[in-house]
């Protein structure tokens, strides 16, 4: 078969493809004849450079099932969907092939589909984690040595010190400290980012993890003065979560409200049932969220005024993280902010199977 | 129960095992010794009877983890126990630590108020019953 759509005139546009590392293919959406495969492609599919428009993409894998291909694709030809994904084994290791359609020379409609090789998706995950945690080792030494110094002089172990250079070590004690929570939360948000971090998931109760994570956070909240208080739920709400992992969220949304709460302030949190879903909200009384942050405020890096105007201390990262962590679990997180004042944050997580469910 | 007296303390950073001998002196009035390099402490450990080894984990010639394997393979050191310290915080490193035979594993940062208590801690772990 001879093609009819000729890509050499866009020499430039099919060089800057041919380079991908992931596969990509362009054919015809009623013959499903290929028009272009770019290297990655033809090196998976054993396909020649002088042959490859010969072929047909029923041919790029063995497993290929042609009737499973149009159920997958009619969303794209009922104009339903802009794009469809699917995962699947391919002949080489699992894979997760985008589709979509496009238009081709002489106004033919061809479908797009970029193949990522899942396995090597994970491996480049797995270096980059590996990458940051060696930064983190690299950055954690030099900390070692200044957080040592500045604790045995605020101690008095090396001798006493004059009236202002305590108040002066403090200022060097919580920067250091930040700066420690920064390489700390960088760190752990690469973590979820990277293969292996999949939730280690067991029964657990959410209100003794509430329990659990407020009495851990009392004592950064008298720091603020602020007090932390459990409403009336439910004596019980089973999740299947990762025990540490959602302790991890709890904490971020907690010293969160506590940054924002004015002084001498109380922080509720309530555990709530939210149809198939156990709900946990953590309400401040601060001055809630600007408008202008509300589109932004669980991306990273996102820090907002406290009561007082000032910009609250902390890494920016606390409400990625909890976003992360709970869409790993299948949940929800969010927030309102009521007409009075303050915020309510809250996440959600499906309930845990009953027994009867299992069986 | 034996008491703590004598720490073998390695680490290739010059600051830090500053600020650990200073620490473990003044708080924890132990002797400490100290080397820059798993080979400088095998090579210089006889004569010395240090009765608890405190490893760096990351560092350039030899690892802690070999530094722990090829003291602990020396004659007379077969039963010393090891504390590591480390700047990796991934909880999987402390447990592939604590299998490889680690009495504990001290996360750096560490705080110089309560080094001596966890390191006491872990010796008195080697006495329990």
């Amino acid at each position: 078969m001879t093609s009819t759509f000729d890509i050499t005139p866009n020499l430039f546009f099919s060089d800057i493809l041919e380079e991908f590392e992931d596969d990509v293919y362009f054919y015809d959406c009623e013959t499903l004849a290929i028009q272009f495969a770019n290297r990655a492609a033809r090196c998976r599919c054993g396909w020649d450079v002088d042959t490859v428009l010969q072929m047909n993409i029923s041919q790029s894998s063995d497993n290929f099932d042609v009737d499973a291909f149009w159920d997958h694709v009619e969303p794209l030809l009922d104009n339903s969907a802009q794009s469809v994904r699917v995962e699947v084994d391919h002949d080489n290791g699992p894979v997760g092939i985008q589709t979509r359609l496009g238009a081709w020379y002489g106004g033919r409609r061809v479908f797009i589909s970029v193949l990522q090789d899942l396995a090597r998706q994970k491996r480049m995950e797995a270096e980059r984690f590996e990458k940051f945690s060696e930064l983190s080792h690299e950055l954690r030494t030099p900390l070692t040595s200044i957080k040592g110094a500045l604790r045995l002089l605020e101690t008095g172990m090396l001798g006493d010190l004059p009236g202002d250079a305590h108040s002066v070590l403090g200022i060097a004690t919580r920067n250091t400290d930040r700066l420690l929570s920064i390489v700390n939360d960088i760190l752990k948000f690469q973590k979820l980012e990277a293969d292996g971090s999949k939730p280690d998931k067991s029964r657990l109760d959410l209100v003794s993890v509430v329990h659990e994570a407020i009495a851990l956070n009392k004592g950064f909240a008298w720091e603020h003065g602020i007090s932390l208080s459990l409403l009336n739920g439910p004596e019980t709400a089973d999740v299947d979560a990762d025990h540490e992992q959602i302790l991890q969220v709890l904490g971020n949304l907690l010293s969160n409200a506590i940054k924002h709460s004015p002084a001498n302030g109380t922080v509720r949190v309530l555990v709530s049932e939210s149809e198939a879903r156990w709900r946990v909200t953590v309400s401040d009384l601060g001055s809630g969220i600007p408008e202008n942050l509300r589109d932004k405020v669980f991306d990273s890096f996102t820090r907002a005024k406290n009561t007082s105007g000032k910009t609250t201390a902390g890494t920016g990262l606390g409400l990625a993280i909890a976003r992360k962590i709970v869409s790993q679990h299948k949940g929800s997180i969010g927030f309102e902010c009521p007409e009075g004042q303050g915020t309510d944050f809250y996440f959600e997580l499906p309930k845990a199977a009953s027994i009867a469910t299992m069986c | 129960m034996e008491k703590l007296t004598r720490i073998l303390h390695v680490d290739d950073d010059e600051d830090i095992r500053q600020i650990t001998k200073l620490t473990l002196e003044l708080v924890g009035h132990y002797e400490v010794t100290q080397f820059a390099s798993g080979v400088d402490a095998i090579n210089n450990v006889h004569g010395l009877k240090p009765q608890l080894f405190l490893l760096d984990v990351m560092m350039p010639d030899m690892s802690g983890e070999d530094t722990m394997r090829q003291l602990l393979a020396l004659p007379g050191f077969e039963s010393v126990p090891t504390v590591f310290m480390t700047a990796k915080a991934e909880r999987e490193s402390t447990e592939r630590l604590m299998r490889m035979g680690a009495r504990a594993v001290i996360v750096k940062p560490f705080d110089p108020m309560t080094l001596c208590a966890e390191i006491e801690s872990a010796w008195q772990d080697g006495f329990a019953s």
